[in-house]
């Protein structure tokens, strides 16, 4: 019992982290119909940004902040100059250049700072914290709590605000909305930005625990991307429910199932994928879309 | 009365293909103009040559400004709504959502009291607020298209086919309430509308349109009269 | 209308005579067949790398081409052939000519299998799934530590030239390549001119209405994808025996992306594009490992992001557009003024 207990709180640490990089994947996804591929990497070269700052004597949080906000600029840079001209391409041809991009952020990451691994410091000093008989790290416990800030902020810009509502209306019909003069252009930057600040914040937490170098995320990608799929990529609830999902299943997984041991954990996020695609392709929050001939 | 609308030596293409032949036509200010055609005569693209979203060769002035090569957002900015044909509601939105993303520039209490005011005219609406506009039915989609579009108090309404899939009942009412937004606020409005008997006995002016050209233009009374133009053109 | 614009656009293919093909192809395989022998090993051994691209790079251009859809799990199908080859060439002692077949028929039959579900996946679902599938593979291969060896790898001492042939086995390694290039060429070609390959044309270009022609779009895409799958298999079994020892990292996501720059810098669907594409994955990383140990990811990168904003069509539009102008100078023979 307390073996379960302590994976699910484990899975939940760890699926706050897949929620919040599956939820820059549905930003995008809603904005541009596309998987940004480069996700990962873009949300690993920040943390690398971060870290930098800290070196050159910011505050930890300072220099968080300061990495996130340049990350929304390059979000949106990225989102006018590679993505958007090429808006009218066939989908192949924006996968291929997320795969592109995620190359080049990998190498230019590993040409600035190297492949060694490098110590990140924690946010929050001080023994871990116990519910019941489970205990969770001050920094798992902190990823925790950004994750579920970073949603009801985006719940209450999405809801309440009228750049959000406006977000919603260009993601929903772009033509209806440039008829209204809403800038669609602009709106769907701003998710870019947004989901590219998103992962910077989530990336520096994390990077204590997954150890700060380039191939940081190559582990974690594809149980970010089952978690976006398992939630419906149309759905920012649904991505941190398939994060969740994801994560204390993984876990589950790896302790629970005779023949899963820790490498093989990663097949659980390829067979969520195919479960998912195959049978209900719109996950478990994600609208259906028309084939039209 | 001035004219809200002139367009001269209006082109239009899709690709190669030329859709639209050296259009000329103006709207008067304050009146409802129908531009009356078969399917496929190049109605729906006047429409998007004059909101933007189809880039055209030639000149419309509206409102004294030449807007050919602006923006979809700037000509709707000034004072142009369009009301796509298929209604182009924010699906996933509710009811509501829709008008408040209608009152792109306005201040909220502004917004408050038109998305008020638009509630009593369509009480259906009133009813459905909070629902997405999914949900809906053609004709209240289109009632709620409509709203929306005036949430903003355009100049110039454009309308493309709002008759679209409603049943006949529906369509009356649409075009009832049409008649009373433009008697109360004084919008010009332009539809695009297939059924043709309908559409003249609202409208004060109308323009009627054969695979790309403009075949007449007149009084609505002229052209409900002009035996040879219904036969040809209007169906009836 | 410029350069750029022209680019941008598909080129139609070469309507070169016949002389010139059937000229320029004996030139190249002549040199290609003699180049070994007067050649360093290690040469040979980068040529032998393009020529195993190149096999993997026809199936994909098979399948993106034709049926406009992308596979970034191939190099799972790689890793089986590679693996295979390893384990029945070591464990099992059998000989090395074995395994082609083997892996040929497995990889077809497993591609068939995955690919009839896999492929009523749309563009993008099918790309995260495969992608999903290049991620997990390393780890999969892991699983079967007790065939595999797991991190540690397999070392192959196998592919020895036969003793009266009197060559060295990085060359006849090299000559196995060409065998398989040669074949997978022709296959190809029939492929492209054949019945199938005008059915997967229709498929291309609109689907819905090549059903109603009759096509059985499903059935011939699956086969498209076994095919692709195999080409892969078989490639796997070629790297295997040129580098000698196979380990799991070599076939995860660098390998998929390798593929992937591949068909995109060569030119989607174009068969001599693929030789492009080939030569481009192999000699890049080589000369960039001059520069930094990451220039190799950096310009597959740049590549990829380039190549979909100037040559969307890859390279081979870029030699079509030069050489269009001079091939049509060329003199006919008169069975050619008939095509």
């Amino acid at each position: 019992m307390e073996l379960l207990l302590q994976q699910l709180t484990d899975g939940i640490a760890w699926g706050a982290l897949y929620g919040a990089l599956a939820l820059s994947l549905v930003l995008v996804y809603r904005a541009s119909g596309i998987v940004n591929f480069a996700q990962g990497e873009m949300a690993m070269f920040s943390a690398f940004g971060s870290w930098q700052f800290y070196q050159w004597g910011l505050p930890l949080i300072t220099a968080i902040s300061v990495s996130m906000a340049l990350a929304f600029i390059a979000g949106m840079l990225i989102e006018r100059t590679l993505i958007r001209p090429l808006a009218n391409s066939s989908h192949l041809t924006l996968i291929i250049i997320t795969l592109g991009i995620m190359l080049v952020i990998n190498a230019g990451a590993a040409w600035i700072w190297g492949h060694d691994a490098r110590l990140y410091p924690v946010i929050s000093e001080g023994d871990p914290v116990s519910i019941w008989t489970a205990v969770i790290s001050r920094q798992a416990l902190t990823i925790v709590g950004a994750v579920v800030l970073v949603a009801l902020l985006l719940y209450v810009l999405f809801q309440h605000t009228r750049t959000g509502l406006h977000i919603r209306a260009a993601v929903s019909n772009s033509v209806s909305a440039r008829l209204l003069a809403i800038p669609v252009n602009r709106m769907l930057a701003l998710s870019w930005g947004l989901a590219a600040a998103i992962g910077a914040l989530v990336a520096s937490l994390a990077a204590p625990q997954l150890v700060l170098q380039p191939s940081m995320f190559s582990a974690t990608l594809i149980y970010a991307f089952a978690a976006a799929i398992l939630g419906g990529l149309t759905s920012p609830i649904g991505a941190l429910v398939g994060g969740l999902i994801v994560g204390i299943s993984e876990n589950l997984a790896g302790t629970y199932l005779p023949g899963i041991g820790n490498d093989f954990k990663q097949a659980i996020a390829l067979a969520i994928i195919m479960a998912v695609l195959f049978l209900r392709p719109e996950g478990l929050f994600g609208t259906r879309e028309v084939v039209r001939v | 009365m001035t004219n809200i609308l002139e367009v001269s030596g209006l082109y239009a293409s899709y690709g190669k293909a030329e859709v639209l032949h050296d259009i000329n036509f103006s709207i008067e200010e304050g009146g409802i103009a129908v531009v009356l055609g078969a399917n496929g005569a190049g109605k729906t693209t006047i429409l998007r040559a004059l909101s933007g979203i189809v880039r055209p060769r030639g000149s419309i002035i509206f409102n004294g400004e030449q807007i050919v090569g602006s923006s979809i957002e700037s000509i709707a900015q000034r004072g142009m709504a369009h009301v796509p044909q298929g209604r182009g509601t924010f699906g996933t939105l509710t009811v509501e959502e829709n008008l408040r993303a209608g009152g792109m520039k306005q201040s909220k209490n502004h917004i408050n009291s038109a998305i008020e005011k638009w509630f009593d005219f369509f009480p259906r609406l009133r009813e459905r607020a909070r629902q997405p506009a999914a949900g809906l039915s053609g004709g209240e989609q289109q009632m709620l298209a409509i709203a929306r579009a005036l949430i903003s108090e355009p100049r110039l309404l454009l309308l493309d086919e709002p008759s679209l899939g409603l049943a006949p009942k529906i369509t009356q009412n649409v075009f009832t309430g049409l008649e009373t937004i433009n008697r109360d606020s004084g919008t010009t409005i332009l539809v695009v509308e297939q059924n043709a008997h309908l559409a003249l006995e609202i409208a004060s002016t109308g323009v009627v349109i054969d695979t790309g050209n403009v075949v007449t233009q007149g009084l609505a009374t002229d052209l409900q009269n002009n035996e040879d133009i219904r036969r040809a053109y209007l169906g009836y | 209308m410029n350069i750029l614009t022209k680019l941008r656009q598909d080129q139609p293919p070469l309507q070169a005579p016949k002389w010139i093909v059937f000229g320029v192809g004996l030139a190249v395989l002549t040199y290609l067949a003699y180049s070994p022998l007067i050649s360093a090993p290690y040469i040979n051994f980068e040529r032998s790398m393009v020529m195993i691209y190149l096999v993997v790079g026809l199936g994909l251009n098979l399948l993106t081409g034709y049926t406009g859809q992308i596979s970034l799990g191939h190099g799972a199908f790689f890793a089986l052939g590679a693996y295979l080859a390893a384990i029945t060439t070591g464990k099992l002692g059998w000989h090395y000519a074995i395994a082609f077949p083997l892996v040929a028929v497995m990889s077809w039959f497993l591609g068939y299998f995955v690919g009839r579900p896999a492929l009523r996946l749309q563009g993008l679902q099918l790309a995260l799934v495969t992608l999903a599938l290049a991620l997990v593979t390393p780890s999969i291969i892991k699983r079967f530590d007790t065939f595999t060896k797991g991190q540690e790898g397999l070392n192959l001492n196998t592919a020895h030239p036969p003793t009266w042939i009197g060559l060295e086995r990085d060359q006849w390694t090299y000559y196995l390549c060409l065998l398989f290039v040669v074949i997978a060429l022709l296959l190809t070609h029939r492929l492209a001119t054949g019945r199938v390959g005008r059915s997967l044309m229709a498929i291309r270009d609109n689907e819905p209405v090549a059903a109603t022609l009759g096509v059985r779009a499903a059935t011939v895409k699956t086969q498209i994808f076994a095919l692709s799958t195999a080409f892969a298999g078989v490639a796997g079994v070629l790297y295997a025996y040129v580098v000698q020892f196979v380990a799991p990292d070599a076939f995860g996501l660098t390998l998929a992306i390798a593929f992937i720059t591949l068909i995109v810098v060569g030119g989607l669907g174009s068969t001599f594009g693929t030789i492009f594409g080939a030569l481009f994955v192999v000699y890049v990383p080589n000369l960039t490992s001059e520069i930094s140990e990451s220039a190799a990811g950096l310009s597959y990168g740049v590549a990829l992001v380039l190549f979909m904003f100037i040559l969307p069509f890859g390279i081979i539009s870029f030699v079509r557009l030069g050489l269009t102008p001079l091939v049509a100078r060329l003199p006919k023979l008169t069975s050619d003024k008939n095509n």
